[in-house]
């Protein structure tokens, strides 16, 4: 089965990430500035990158930031960033994935994929050369792919040709290679600029060449890399690996039954997994603490964190708590720590004279971390409104674990000079108290009408008489929703200024006590 | 609008009369503590609203840095023409320990409380844990009002929380029941009593046991349903250009 790779070049990718990178410029009112990536040299700013729109302006890489900007007025500039180009193009790897499992970044802008015997999965090789120009165009990147038999002829079709998808049916290289230029072979500068002086300007001509003195006049590279895009040698593909999950384990000798030695050990297998992070550039979302005991199954401990934090300090208290729940005494063999959750990593630098705050929004992840490590995630909870007319029934606890703590969104929903037209819901006209019995207490009432309000109750344990009662305000549910409620509620202020809220069932026509208002 | 009495910034309650007997409002960075004389003194009324406001208005002022640094001149600088902040806002979270489980959330939309960032937590009734809760709580930044019960809580608990809300700058709203005898380390202590007031309005009389710098006055009625009418009556002001346009 003959080979075929897909090549696919990303002509703009520096533009392209910084543009995906930064939020300001991602906003559609500055999709049509141009942009370039600069660098210092010395005192003066120089272009490296340009994107097209800037191209199209007259940028060009080598200029000073200065003659850039005297060519097209609203030029927005970033420094370059070849970590960051590197480190997407690590993640389009990942991405391309799903169309073949040989994928190599094959230079600093290019992917290689080994699509042989994949492509009937997609459609043919045109199809699949769609989808993935595609389904990058979708992520904000240009590019452009080819489809050849060697990896050579498809880079270089993918760099130099015009087309932004070429496919080259089987055998037919020589054919789709003759009009593109020598540089596309991937050949050292100074054998190019060689073969222009001599005239050679494709590699149909340098084809015509005899073979046997082009290693003399212009290094042996240039053949290999001739007979390599051909494919009468060999080129081998050294394809990515997924990364593994970041993991630090220790196993002792004998089993540990201490628990300081254990947190001692568990101090340095977190100083070596926080390196082992920074040095990927991640942050940490959720931990994974498994001990290993003997005779017993592992014990694990999850623990995630309601931001992705780098602040190692904060991980370690928790973790440390964590594990101290384990219960050492049938001997520990071995204490494993992986992130099995973790998030890229985007340092952010604050301006020191700023009055925003996202530390407040990291402040307030810690403490609730804090809180949940310890008390548990059913006991921190942030409280909805439900559109319910059952007072106990308008409103439902949310875990703050599941949701995000916003704390810009946040504000807004609930600031008072931006409540919609109505009112919120659960809200009624009337005053509810502050505090709600979660079962209503059975009342000892005395009214002067069997459906009045009363002049006297008394609990269990003390007794109020009444000075006046506001109401009633019945409350009734559906018959549709189960056992429903027919109340007739009060709002009795005592001879001593307290308030109750206190109801009538009228089907048994009990009295209760629901709530207070304190 | 912030008053400057003393060296701490001070958080209106909504009530002038409460303001002025604790000399300007509630002191931030500090511990408060609201004493009910009877189980339907209306403390926890209090202690939301002046939560409430502290949210609002911690998150527009800086408080890290030590008020004593700043000078007296800008004492009379209202928030809004204030200088660049020296440093990164507070937040304004409001954390509300329920130990009894009896807390009724919609109640407190009503008084104005922003559900949304209010955190509530759960625990039962050990004095430990709402302790402890009270401290991290008290020394994060991001938090502008802590409500809490405080039913078992010694001097040495209270110096705690003290430096606790120094270091962090919110407010400590601590809710007791009588009898609460010995020293206590809070900025004020206030005692609460149910009042009986014309019209079926709620209303409450407040004793100012102790505060730091003001004037202990002598007891007045508040009236509670007040500062609800208010607000809403302020909300529905809003609403209505947006009617008319």
């Amino acid at each position: 089965m003959p080979r075929r790779m897909l090549c696919v070049h990303f002509p703009h990718l520096s533009a392209d990430r910084a543009r995906r990178d930064d939020l300001e410029l991602a906003a559609t009112a500055e999709q049509a500035r141009p942009l370039v990536l600069t660098r210092r040299a010395g005192a003066a700013v120089i272009v490296e990158r340009v994107c097209p729109r800037a191209q199209q302006r007259g940028v060009r890489s080598g200029m000073t930031l200065a003659q850039a900007q005297a060519l097209a007025p609203n030029l927005c500039a970033r420094p370059s960033a070849a970590h960051r180009d590197a480190a997407l193009m690590r993640r389009l790897t990942h991405w391309a994935l799903r169309f073949s499992p040989v994928v190599e970044v094959f230079t600093s802008d290019a992917l290689l994929l080994d699509i042989t015997g994949c492509a009937h999965l997609f459609g043919g090789e045109a199809p699949l050369a769609r989808q993935v120009v595609g389904g990058l165009a979708q992520q904000g990147l240009h590019a452009k792919a080819a489809v050849a038999d060697t990896p050579g002829a498809a880079y270089a079709l993918a760099t130099a040709g015009t087309d932004a998808i070429i496919v080259v049916p089987v055998g037919q290289t020589c054919a789709y290679l003759a009009p593109l230029p020598p540089s596309a072979l991937r050949i050292e500068p100074h054998a190019v600029e060689r073969l222009d002086m001599l005239g050679v300007r494709t590699i149909g001509d340098l084809l015509m060449l005899p073979r046997s003195t082009l290693p003399a006049r212009f290094g042996a590279q240039l053949v290999r890399r001739l007979r390599q895009a051909l494919g009468e040698a060999p080129e081998p593909l050294t394809p990515s690996e997924d990364e593994p999950l970041p993991v630090a384990q220790t196993a002792f000798e004998t089993p540990v039954r201490d628990g300081q030695t254990i947190r001692f050990v568990l101090q340095r297998l977190l100083n070596d997994l926080y390196a082992q992070l920074e040095r990927r550039d991640l942050a940490l979302r959720g931990l994974q603490c498994v001990m290993t005991c003997e005779d017993r199954a592992p014990a694990v401990q999850t623990i995630s964190l309601s931001h992705a934090s780098r602040s190692w300090r904060h991980v370690s208290s928790l973790a440390v708590e964590r594990v101290a729940q384990l219960d050492p005494t049938p001997g520990v063999c071995g204490l494993r720590l992986i992130a099995c959750e973790t998030t890229r990593w985007r340092g952010v630098q604050n301006h020191l004279f700023s009055s925003a705050s996202p530390r407040s929004d990291e402040e307030i992840g810690c403490l609730v971390d804090r809180l949940i490590n310890r008390l548990g995630e059913a006991a921190v909870v942030r409280a909805e409104l439900v559109d319910d007319h059952q007072p106990e029934r308008a409103f439902q606890y949310v875990p703050v674990a599941q949701g995000r703590l916003d704390a810009r969104g946040a504000a807004d929903a609930d600031a008072p000079t931006r409540r919609p037209d109505q009112p919120p819901p659960g809200s009624s006209a009337q005053p509810r108290p502050l505090r709600l019995l979660p079962r209503p207490a059975p009342l000892k009432v005395i009214a002067l009408l069997p459906d009045g309000p009363p002049t006297w109750v008394a609990t269990a344990n003390r007794e109020y008489p009444i000075a006046s009662a506001c109401g009633p305000e019945r409350i009734e549910t559906g018959w549709w929703r189960g056992p429903d409620v027919q109340r007739d509620y009060f709002r009795l202020t005592t001879e001593h200024g307290g308030q109750l809220w206190v109801f009538r069932d009228c089907r048994s026509g009990r009295w209760y006590l629901h709530g207070v208002f304190g | 609008q912030q008053h400057r009495g003393g060296s701490t910034y001070r958080c209106p309650s909504g009530w002038s009369q409460l303001d002025a007997a604790l000399g300007g409002g509630f002191a931030c960075g500090a511990l408060h503590e609201l004493i009910a004389a009877d189980p339907t003194a209306a403390t926890l009324t209090i202690a939301l609203r002046v939560a409430s406001h502290a949210a609002q208005f911690l998150s527009t002022i800086q408080c890290s840095s030590p008020p004593d640094q700043q000078s007296r001149a800008s004492a009379s600088q209202s928030m809004s023409t204030a200088a660049p902040p020296l440093s990164a806002a507070r937040g304004s979270w409001l954390l509300l320990v329920d130990a009894d489980g009896d807390f009724y959330p919609p109640a407190a939309a009503r008084l104005g409380v922003p559900l949304s960032r209010l955190l509530l937590i759960r625990t039962g009734r050990r004095a430990a844990e709402i302790q402890w809760v009270c401290e991290q709580a008290l020394r994060c930044g991001a938090i502008a009002a802590v409500i809490a019960p405080a039913a078992h809580l010694d001097a040495y608990a209270s110096r705690r929380l003290q430096l606790a809300a120094e270091t962090g700058g919110g407010l400590g709203l601590l809710l007791r029941n009588e009898p609460a005898h010995g020293h206590t380390f809070a900025a004020s202590r206030l005692r609460v009593e149910p009042a009986s007031s014309p019209g079926a309005r709620p209303a409450v009389r407040i004793v100012v046991l102790k505060v730091r710098e003001g004037r202990p006055a002598s007891p007045f009625v508040i009236d509670l349903a007040d500062d609800a009418e208010r607000l809403r009556f302020r909300w529905e002001k809003q609403q209505r250009p947006a009617h008319a346009g």
